[in-house]
């Protein structure tokens, strides 16, 4: 009984601990990194408004977070990114398992898609301009091509990687072929899915951003950073990317424990399709 | 062997049918509607022939070069410094907690937002762009790195160290290898991403490369030149996937034959 | 007594993991020596601190207490240069991107002609002189753990140390692997120090069977085994001595297993075999 207790609230214990002490970890390894910048840009190699210091920056960051307009800034980049994600899926999920699901499709398609997949969507950007004109289109079409095709490779993928042992016993199950399609194969690609969607997010951020600054008519965070560097200092540049960047690392984080509950009976270590 | 080879050729046909029916389509709807933004096929390669191909100077001696020279560079800048700081960080164990974050951190930060940094800093010349190309991609190559090392099963480098072997071959002969398959899959994400940060360096950069002439198609109208360049982006990096594609498979052959011999 | 000829001496060696109330005393106490030509196993119920023994050999874990010494040399924190090893995980412990013939060749800092010769007599003793251009990974268990043992050989070691090297492959093979660890002890003089939990195989194997007690390990007994070499799978087993060695190192086994350790299975009685043996 006493030691029941005591083992239960030792284990306690480590539960609450350990990210403490791992965010203290982290945060140690950050002023680190910060004390070093610090350093290097007090020796003032270039101008400050070029390089400014940690400090510099993350105070102008902090009143960012009141400006209305970068706020605004942020709404747009990050509507661009969960429409186009959004169109994504809804493309290339249907796409890969009707393609993933026959022998011939996939033949037939792969060099379609080998073809295509290393066009670069900034490559598209001026296309995309004169397609869709301004506003925020263009670059919701920049993120659905870079999106697309992670997705699409890896819900293929995943449609070819069921064990035959997995199909033969639902056949003598006396399974249909659409039984097998939406409670064997589906299931069994899900996975992959979910991996091919965090692939496509970890970049959708870069891509979204980029298409604003080539092609997004001054909207979202592109267009915000080409105005202000465009003023001469770049200290709301720097402030911007570190706001922008812990977003991306609160996008990257909360996807990966995603997946990890989504592959949780996954253990094997996967390589990643797609880029 | 005949059916063999009637397989093959089969197969081949068969991989290529749909590329012809749709670059057909393509041709054919553009010819017959004449839409504003869309070239037919033939004029793209018409182009791509006469100012890529040819010409004095072609644009594969002006433009194709220099954005290879960047793309290059970039990566190659990258994928020294990723693996050499991954395999520093991913072998101190100890150092991982405080260290993690702050790489996740900078792997999140999307590299266009930094764009208007490197211009200042390095002006609009090559070196901003390899710099640039350098700096965006090397986070994937060195998280991997990183994940890679410390997934080195502990009973190989005791391996290494009961017979007695050294440091700096346990890296080379063990640590590395072993990492392999995972740093190839950092490469591999960091060449795409090369790319995209090529095209949009030479965007805003305006100085030449593949980038500079898709935006001057647009710009000036004209429209099989767009695609031109559209292209040419295209067939670069299905090029360079490839030969990435062949050092993998020389370099990590063991690798898949020891999965499929595990499965 | 006969220093000059131990090759392991093992002196007052104690190991615990953690602190003293909650920590693992793995070792409590442990005497012996090995010597020079000598087969020495040690058996021992599981947890009993083999591995955590075999690891302070090689010189990767530093003792609690107690010194150990490899040819007249201690083993303080480097690791000792005339000791090879054969893991129980072949798959692992072989390089899956070093042909077979590299697996054997990276311990080897000889020059190269002697490296290439050394490589190939160790591979034609253990039989896989034909499969040097494969890999790991295209070999069955049995013939992977040839090439951990090829590998061990051409080292050219003092001691030799297999942890358990038999323990995952079956029967059969197992058998053909017992055999030809009698073949190299044989051909090569090798001093080995063999570590399992199996009784008959360190009985068949050695000439002495230490039996160590649950922890914190110690020395239960040092069984001296006289039975004639060479030894054959089934002569050998059917011999009057080796049935009554192997009860006898049973026997101290089974008296371990005390009604208190929960962790334990069930007692049986004292004539009848364990599963394990």
């Amino acid at each position: 009984m006493g030691v029941a207790a005591s083992r239960l609230g030792g284990l306690d214990g480590v539960r609450l601990a350990r990210p403490v002490v791992r965010t203290a970890q982290g945060l140690v390894g950050g002023i680190a990194f910060c004390a070093l910048w610090q350093l290097l840009a007090d020796r003032h190699f270039v101008l400050a408004v070029y390089f400014p210091t940690a400090t510099t920056t993350l105070r102008s960051s902090f009143f960012l977070l009141g400006h209305r307009d970068f706020w605004v800034a942020i709404r747009d980049t990050l509507h661009a990114m969960l429409e186009g994600l959004a169109i994504s899926i809804l493309i290339a999920v249907p796409a890969g398992v009707a393609v993933g699901r026959s022998d011939h499709v996939y033949r037939i398609t792969r060099t379609v898609i080998e073809l295509l997949r290393p066009i670069s969507a900034v490559a598209l950007a001026p296309l995309a301009i004169l397609v869709f004109k301004t506003g925020i289109k263009p670059t919701i079409f920049l993120v659905v091509w870079t999106s697309v095709w992670p997705i699409l490779v890896n819900t293929i993928y995943g449609m070819r990687d069921l064990d035959p042992v997995a199909y033969d016993t639902a056949r003598s199950f006396g399974f249909g072929r659409l039984a097998i399609l939406f409670r064997v194969a589906l299931p069994n690609a899900a996975s992959y899915v979910v991996t091919g969607v965090r692939i496509a997010i970890s970049i959708a951020l870069a891509v979204a951003i980029a298409g604003e600054i080539v092609a997004g008519g001054g909207q979202g965070i592109g267009g915000w950073i080409g105005k202000e560097s465009a003023s001469g200092s770049l200290v709301p540049v720097y402030a911007a990317a570190v706001i922008v960047g812990a977003i991306g690392y609160l996008i990257n984080r909360l996807l990966e424990l995603v997946e990890q509950r989504a592959l949780h009976w996954h253990e094997s270590l996967r390589t990643e399709h797609g880029r | 062997m005949t059916h063999r080879v009637a397989g093959i050729a089969l197969r081949s046909l068969e991989s290529l049918i749909l590329v012809v029916v749709l670059v057909g389509l393509w041709q054919w709807y553009t010819a017959a509607h004449h839409p504003l933004y869309f070239t037919p096929p033939g004029d793209i390669w018409r182009t791509i022939r006469e100012h890529w191909l040819s010409g004095q100077p072609s644009k594969l001696r002006t433009a194709v070069e220099p954005s290879l020279r960047r793309v290059l560079l970039g990566w190659l800048i990258a994928a020294v410094v990723g693996v050499a700081v991954g395999v520093a960080i991913g072998a101190t164990r100890w150092l991982a907690p405080y260290v993690d974050p702050l790489v996740h951190f900078l792997r999140s930060l999307p590299p266009p937002a930094i764009l208007p940094v490197f211009l200042v800093l390095f002006g609009i010349g090559d070196r901003m762009k390899i710099i640039f190309i350098a700096f965006g991609i090397v986070w994937p190559i060195l998280l991997n790195t990183i994940r890679g090392v410390r997934s080195v099963p502990v009973l190989q480098l005791e391996t290494g160290r009961v017979f007695g072997v050294g440091p700096l071959r346990r890296l080379f002969q063990i640590v590395l290898p072993a990492a392999a398959p995972q740093i190839f899959a950092g490469l591999r994400i960091a060449l795409s991403l090369a790319l995209v940060l090529m095209v949009i360096s030479e965007m805003v950069a305006a100085s030449g490369g593949i980038g500079f002439e898709i935006l001057q198609g647009q710009a000036a109208f004209d429209f099989p030149g767009m695609w031109a360049g559209i292209v040419v982006v295209g067939v670069v990096g299905l090029l360079l996937n490839g030969v990435l594609s062949l050092v993998e498979g020389r370099v990590l052959g063991w690798h898949r034959g020891a999965r499929a011999a595990a499965q | 007594m006969r220093d000059e000829e131990s090759v392991l001496e093992v002196r007052g060696l104690g190991h615990r993991y953690g602190d003293a109330t909650s920590g693992h005393h793995a070792i409590g106490s442990l005497d012996f020596a090995v010597r020079s030509g000598e087969f020495v196993s040690i058996v021992g119920p599981s947890g009993s601190g083999k591995t955590t023994l075999l690891r302070i050999v090689t010189g990767l874990m530093r003792p609690g207490q107690g010194s150990v010494e490899v040819a007249g040399r201690p083993v303080s924190g480097g690791v000792p240069e005339d000791v090879a090893v054969v893991f129980q995980d072949y798959s692992r412990s072989l390089f899956a991107w070093m042909s077979v013939r590299r697996n054997v060749a990276f311990p080897l800092r000889n020059a190269r002609c002697s490296r290439d010769e050394r490589t190939a007599e160790s591979l034609a003793a253990v039989g896989l002189t034909d499969f040097a251009g494969r890999y790991p990974w295209q070999l069955s268990g049995g013939m992977q753990q040839r090439v951990a043992i090829a590998r061990a050989l051409a080292y050219r070691p003092k001691l030799l140390l297999m942890d358990e090297p038999f323990a995952s492959v079956d029967a059969q093979t197992r058998a053909d692997l017992e055999d030809l660890a009698l073949q190299v002890h044989e051909r090569f003089g090798t001093t080995i120090l063999f570590v399992t939990h199996d009784i008959d195989e360190s009985v068949y194997l050695s000439d002495r069977v230490l039996v160590l007690s649950s922890p914190p390990a110690r020395l239960l007994a040092d069984v001296q085994v006289d039975l004639p070499r060479p030894r054959d799978q089934l002569a050998t087993r059917q011999l009057p001595e080796f049935v009554r060695l192997r009860a006898e190192v049973a026997g101290l086994l089974l008296r371990q297993r005390d009604p208190r350790d929960e962790t334990g299975p069930a007692v049986g009685s004292a004539e009848e075999m364990p599963a394990w043996a």
